[in-house]
């Protein structure tokens, strides 16, 4: 038996495991059986093996460039690098397929390793498992039944047909995994949901079992939609880091949802309030990623670069969605009222920590509303009358732009006001220098550019007033005004991780904020065409083009331009753009040469030409591009530092921590003291 | 325990959702719709009449000369959709510079704002013999166009021999654009 034929045999094994796993927790959740939830225990950790196995075989295959198996034929090609035959695996539909459940199940064996420590909790969590071996039961089914990657061949090719040259690029053989572990991730949020949707029950405990799941998912997310946006930004050699795209589109709905989720999870943990809110916003975090696989994958809308264009496939989503999402939505609308027990009879004031969650709760899902509308809004209005429009970056940026900006407002603020009711004398300490900093921070930016336009301006005003929000908080941390310098470093030491984890986070958003003004308003672009030894002054640097060469890459050959960048103060770097032609893949890529720095970037793209006619070359300056990703990491940083325990990391014992109302927070918080 | 209507306003717009989603992929395998509609390709095809209110040197937009390709017939042309706000725009501008020395190219600007478009011919120059504004996407739309930029070369009998799709760049001009142009007798 040829190797595939395991792969394929253990995939369906895997298959019967997760319809186990699911019967046997959902029974074991219902009766406490002790002997089911072991069952089930088991299952889910196979599941997972059978399933890894599976991966690796096709691993292997891909490795071995085994063209006997259609899809390493379709996707691989022999003179390929290493790292790209293995990135390959994932390159493709069935393959990506594959990579989801692999994800799928691992989470699946990560909550099944918690299950037997639980003793409150079980019961939400065997359900969990369960409904998350009922996603493990559809997608492993959809992979054999209409996308099996362990197709043979019985006509041998010589070869493969390559990988396109354009996804040949470490940026984008790490983005689908990273994306799809903040995809898959949400599963387990929405398992919880679903959980204690059959359960009634939505409390402290069940948001305390959650939290750190969704957490994991959201920084996975972050980081996956950040290295897809690199990767286009330095692959493509357009000079964009985001265009709107469907692809891209359907990454963020999901983000927005998650991260919204992330805030009233945290209301729920500590006040027992949004119950009914955090379950959906659980489903429809992972619905939207869902739906965003679909849209990838189905042919549905035009997208530059969709996977297949499969409508029979995209049915089979679909018709999975529908049970997936439509099954607990249903659920959801019949059960919602029974969640909220046990709630706090004072409902929370206007000026309060809640209040402000709720706004950048709505505002979160509105603005992913509005991208979901924006992305599907051709589809509707055709079938409405058949019309056919297009939606375009216009659209988003007018949209998106200023519900973000309204988030940015309330933000930095909301960490300062109490839970229940804020009092505003002891928040206006706090708020008063921020403003103060932000003005005066403004004014000078002001002096220094000329013409500044009022976007920017408001773009980077809100990115330095989310940072002095930071700042503020760390101060409040730190004992507030008086306490700073006595005990401060201590008490910023001893500081709840989730506390710290939010500030870094929103550190990141200020820093991306910034980032975004950056590229957004102070970009400049020149264009020319050279001879060798000509000189362009762009920016503050000069560029010198030295010359033009043929040179020969592992699976490619190339045109190379070398550009000398000389700065004000003679400093040269030599930049190289290459254009690559993949003769397999008869295709070809730009290389652009980048000189990254704190303060930016120099972008520097060869355009082709000849001797005679000159040699085009475009160069950008793209102003703090780099805190994008900065910020990016930031937030991912963030929210892996807050899956941290709540509790204060000083011990027990200590006198000044031991106050209960600690891991509420505002025990530490200047009014309250 | 409490039933409330509002709780299945969710499920209610998720199920809108799978219907108009179901609506558009059940046509696709009907055949009565296809998403090669939108974004199909004219390659082969006769381009059909389109006029459009045209951009004027002063930024202005003028209903009374527009661009009107049953001018152009019995020529040979090329056609660029392009907008101030795509990136690959700016990128491909030298190469339909070089473009328009072979052959006239009309632009097609895309949900743009006039002062913006006049900008960016200002910073990249203007290539283009005449210029038509598409505010809302529909002209672009009937010629197949899926994303900026896009450029199709029109023989003069009406017949469009090459669609291109993003950017123009200078492996074009020495490719499949040089063999359109060479098809239609001109040399670059």
């Amino acid at each position: 038996m040829h190797l595939t034929e395991i792969g394929h045999f253990a995939l369906s094994l895997a298959l019967a495991l997760a319809i186990i796993q699911s019967i046997m927790l959902f029974r074991g959740a219902r009766s406490g059986d002790q002997a089911s939830i072991k069952l089930g225990w088991l299952s889910a950790h196979l599941t997972f093996i059978l399933v890894a196995a599976s991966f690796v075989i096709l691993t292997i295959a891909f490795v071995q460039s085994d063209f006997s198996v259609a899809l390493v034929a379709a996707h691989s090609h022999s003179l390929k690098p290493l790292l790209y035959k293995i990135s390959g695996v994932w390159g493709n539909h069935e393959g990506s397929l594959l990579l989801w459940v692999l994800i799928l199940t691992l989470f699946g064996a990560l909550m099944a390793s918690r299950l037997k420590r639980l003793t409150d909790g079980q019961s939400t969590m065997s359900y969990a498992l369960s409904v998350q071996g009922m996603i493990v039961i559809a997608f492993i089914g959809l992979i054999l039944f209409t996308s099996n990657p362990f197709e043979r061949l019985t006509s041998l090719p010589d070869d493969g047909n390559g990988l396109n040259p354009i996804l040949q690029d470490p940026g984008l053989a790490f983005h689908p995994p990273m994306l799809y572990l903040g995809y898959v991730g949400l599963s387990v949020g929405f398992a919880f949901a679903v959980a204690a949707l059959i359960e009634g029950r939505a409390d402290a405990n069940w948001a305390k079992l959650a939290r750190r799941w969704v957490l994991i998912a959201w920084s996975a997310l972050t980081a996956g939609i950040a290295l897809g946006s690199w990767w286009a930004y330095y692959e493509l050699g357009w000079g964009g880091w985001w265009f709107w795209d469907p692809v891209e589109n359907a990454s963020l709905m999901p983000w927005l949802v998650a991260t919204a989720l992330i805030h009233s999870l945290n209301v729920v943990e500590k006040r027992n309030l949004f119950h009914s809110w955090t379950v959906l916003m659980a489903i429809l975090a992972f619905g939207l990623s869902l739906i965003g696989t679909f849209i990838v994958r189905s042919g549905l809308l035009t997208s530059v670069h969709a996977f297949t264009n499969d409508p029979a496939r995209g049915l089979v989503i679909l018709v999975i969605i529908l049970i997936a999402i439509g099954v607990p939505l249903l659920l959801f609308g019949w059960r919602a009222g029974t969640l909220a027990r046990d709630q706090d009879i004072s409902s929370p004031a206007l000026l309060s920590r809640e209040t402000a969650l709720q706004a950048n709760n709505l505002l979160l899902v509105v603005t992913s509303a509005t991208v979901l509308v924006g992305t599907l809004y051709p589809l509707i209005i055709e079938a409405v009358n058949g019309a056919r429009i297009s939606v375009g970056a216009p659209f988003f940026e007018a949209s998106v732009g200023p519900l973000l900006g309204l988030m940015l407002i309330v933000m930095p603020v909301a960490p300062l006001l109490a839970w229940r009711q804020a009092r505003g004398k002891t928040i206006t300490p706090y708020v008063i220098p921020m403003l103060f900093v932000t003005v005066v921070a403004g004014a000078i930016i002001f002096m220094l550019i000329n013409d500044i336009s009022i976007y920017a301006m408001a773009t980077l005003g809100l990115g330095i007033w989310v940072m002095t929000g930071v700042l503020a908080d760390i101060v409040a941390i730190m004992g507030g005004r008086n306490k700073i310098f006595h005990s401060g470093f201590k008490r910023l030491m001893g500081a709840s991780l989730p506390r710290l984890g939010m500030n870094v986070a929103h550190l990141g958003v200020a820093v991306f904020t910034i980032g975004i003004a950056g590229v957004s308003f102070f970009d400049s672009e020149t264009i020319t065409r050279m001879q060798i030894g000509d000189s362009q002054i762009s920016g503050n640097n000069t560029f010198t083009l030295a010359k033009v060469e043929p040179i020969a890459g592992p699976n490619y050959t190339a045109t190379a331009a070398t550009v000398i960048m000389t700065d004000e103060s003679d400093n040269q770097t030599i930049l190289t753009s290459e254009i690559r032609r993949f003769p397999v893949a008869r295709s070809q890529t730009t290389e652009a040469a980048i000189k990254s720095g704190f303060l930016g970037d120099v972008y520097v793209v060869y355009g082709g030409g000849t001797a005679a006619d000159g040699f085009v070359i475009r160069i950008y300056q793209k102003p703090l591009i780099t805190w994008i990703w900065g910020g990016a990491g930031l937030m991912m940083l963030g929210g892996l530092l807050a899956m941290g325990s709540g509790g204060s990391r000083v011990s027990r014992g200590s006198k000044q921590h031991s106050d209960p109302q600690r891991n509420n927070e505002p025990a530490n918080r200047p009014m309250e003291g | 325990m409490k039933i409330r209507l509002a709780f299945f306003v969710p499920v209610i717009i998720f199920l809108l959702f799978v219907v108009v989603s179901f609506w558009g992929l059940y046509a696709i395998t009907t055949g009565q719709r296809s998403t090669s509609d939108i974004g199909f390709s004219m390659q082969g095809q006769t381009i059909p009449d389109i006029a459009l209110a045209s951009l004027d040197q002063h930024g202005q937009i003028n209903a009374n000369a527009p661009l009107d390709l049953a001018d152009w017939q019995g020529k040979a042309y090329a056609i660029n959709v392009w907008a101030s706000w795509c990136p690959p725009c700016r990128a491909e501008a030298p190469a339909i510079h070089q473009l328009s020395k072979s052959l006239p190219v009309l632009g097609i600007n895309q949900r743009d704002k006039p002062q913006d478009a006049m900008a960016f011919l200002d910073q990249f120059g203007n290539p283009y013999q005449q210029i038509g504004v598409d505010p809302d996407g529909k002209a672009s739309i009937a010629i197949g166009v899926q994303a900026l930029p896009e450029t199709l070369i029109i023989a003069p009998d009406g017949r469009v021999i090459l669609h291109h799709r993003g950017p123009v760049f200078a492996n074009e001009l020495h490719g499949s654009i040089r063999d359109a142009l060479n098809s239609l007798g001109i040399d670059q």
